[in-house]
């Protein structure tokens, strides 16, 4: 998969991400960069303000039980 | 020797038919025999297994069994934390790990009285494999050991294949549970998420890991379900509610059992083998002729199911692992470092969007699952590829057919349909509504008892017990 994004451009998300390697490192990474922009692409669907995560929770019924 | 099953055995010992000494000396031949082959092993616990079959023994003489588990030799994926014994993750960056304390898990399951026979290979902390490039090799398939497990339970599925354990444990964060036990021809459930402890399982994704039971059959997965499972305060996802009897339904057949076949899946989002796919059509048949319904049911396509629970994976996975990648980055195995290191590209909102995203798709399978009980797909596309031919990317180039359930965290069990052109295991995947899984283990041991295929053995294990 193609990445959108050209290797010098991914150098410096690689550097931004703390990471130090080595070019050949890089190159192997970068091979792999457009499956990932491809799965966030899928996840930007349309959806409403409102649409809430899947990570929101709710407290224990034993927290929450009025004395 | 011969090959026995978890119920099986259990039902011998309780009769003083057979020692539990005996069939551990058995295994632990067996595991000299053909795990210089298989790489099923880590580390192999010779004396702690001869001493927990002893102490089994002398208790069931004395007192009989405390349950069917009791004298059972079993293996634990080497992400289980075993007090003092190394618990490596398979990765050179935890080759002198010693727990202090066993995974409540582990603890549970040695309650229950197994035999520990030692730690069982995984891909490096559950994710990347099968690689070449770490300190120990990655597991061979016993029914060609030039073939691929899959994994990242990939010792688990050998050993028991091979039938150098009865049982033993895996994690399951994308289908590292369901995807070695299907190409390694056994059976193999990722329960609902909060069902069984993750406390002391080495973890890759918080909000998508499991653990669970892999053995030869669908009835050994519900005993060692049934050690397994239960409310652990230490564990922040542990659901705090009664473990049913996970056999109670079994022998019940599929009668009135109401089935949904996610048929785009498996014959258009990613289309699978010949052999794959008349397994599922014989699976279907069976469940009408045993007085199932049977209806296709239409979902988003697969690789929206899987690119949201791979995205969450990575991120989480990363997460966890930036301070060695950061520093340590050429210890890791290619495979982990580079399907994992890709997390660090993933923003904060792109993570956000993908937790918004999984929300409406557990919506929609909570609304395609109201009227059904039992939901069908593919487990894997076909037979296992050759080990040395498994490209880097496999994940990324198609979508896995068992991610879409650690997405929204329904259990889903893989079993055996039959074996492909090459001789190598076919399987499908059985999904049920959370906290089914007594239903769950009945549609898939109803079929598996009406099927041959569990009277079958790898060839390699075969000659050995010759």
């Amino acid at each position: 998969m193609k990445a959108s994004i050209t290797q010098a451009e991914f150098a410096t998300l690689v550097k931004r991400a703390g990471l130090s390697l080595t070019d050949q490192q890089r190159a192997a990474l970068y091979e792999g960069y457009g499956y990932i922009e491809e799965m966030i692409e899928r996840v930007r669907t349309p959806r409403g303000r409102e649409a809430e995560p899947a990570h929101i929770f709710v407290f224990p019924p034993s927290l929450t039980k009025v004395p | 020797m011969e090959f026995l099953t978890i119920a099986e055995a259990a039902r011998r010992i309780a009769a003083k038919q057979l020692s539990p000494v005996e069939l551990t000396q058995q295994c632990l031949a067996r595991i000299k025999a053909l795990d210089g082959t298989l790489n099923a092993f880590i580390r192999v616990t010779e004396e702690r297994a001869l001493a927990d079959a002893k102490a089994a023994e002398a208790a069931i003489m004395k007192s009989g069994p405390k349950g069917p588990l009791h004298g059972i030799p079993f293996g634990h994926k080497d992400i289980y934390c075993t007090k003092g014994i190394p618990t490596t993750a398979h990765s050179k960056l935890l080759q002198d790990h010693v727990p202090r304390e066993d995974a409540t898990t582990v603890r549970l399951l040695a309650e229950a009285g197994v035999v520990l026979m030692g730690k069982l290979a995984t891909h490096e902390f559950a994710f990347g494999g099968p690689s070449f490039d770490l300190p120990w090799p990655p597991a061979r398939n016993p029914w060609n050991p030039d073939h691929f497990t899959a994994g990242s339970s990939s010792g688990t599925g050998a050993a028991v294949a091979a039938g150098l354990v009865l049982g033993g444990t895996g994690s399951d964060t994308g289908g590292s549970i369901r995807g070695p036990a299907a190409l390694c021809g056994i059976a193999g459930i990722k329960p609902t998420y909060g069902l069984c402890s993750r406390a002391g399982i080495l973890p890759l994704a918080f909000s998508l890991d499991h653990a669970g039971p892999m053995a030869w059959t669908v009835e050994d997965c519900a005993i060692l379900l049934q050690a397994m499972a239960g409310y652990d305060p230490t564990d922040p996802a542990s659901a705090d509610r009664k473990v049913p009897d996970f056999r109670a339904e079994l022998g019940q057949g599929a009668k009135g059992l109401r089935i949904g076949v996610v048929r785009h899946f498996h014959e258009v989002d990613h289309r699978v083998s010949d052999a794959t796919l008349t397994g599922i059509e014989g699976a279907l048949d069976f469940f009408r002729k045993s007085g199932a319904s049977v209806r296709d049911v239409t979902l988003t396509p697969l690789a929206h199911w899987h690119g949201c629970n791979f995205l969450i994976l990575v991120t989480e996975a990363w997460a966890l692992h930036e301070p060695w990648m950061r520093t340590r980055f050429g210890d890791y195995g290619e495979l982990l470092r580079d399907r994992m290191g890709l997390g660090a590209f993933v923003t904060g909102t792109d993570y956000m969007q993908a937790l918004r995203r999984r929300r409406e798709l557990c919506d929609e399978m909570a609304a395609a699952m109201a009227d059904i009980d039992i939901l069908v797909t593919a487990s894997q596309p076909g037979e296992a590829p050759r080990i040395d031919a498994v490209s880097k990317w496999a994940t990324f180039e198609k979508p896995g057919f068992t991610s879409t359930f650690n997405l929204t965290g329904y259990p889903a069990i893989s079993v055996c349909t039959g074996f492909g052109a090459g001789g190598l295991p076919v399987s499908m995947q059985l999904a049920a509504k959370p906290f089914r899984e007594p239903t769950l283990f009945r549609a898939a041991h109803a079929y598996e008892q009406a099927m041959p295929w569990r009277q079958r053995r790898p060839e390699l294990a075969l000659k050995a017990a010759a």
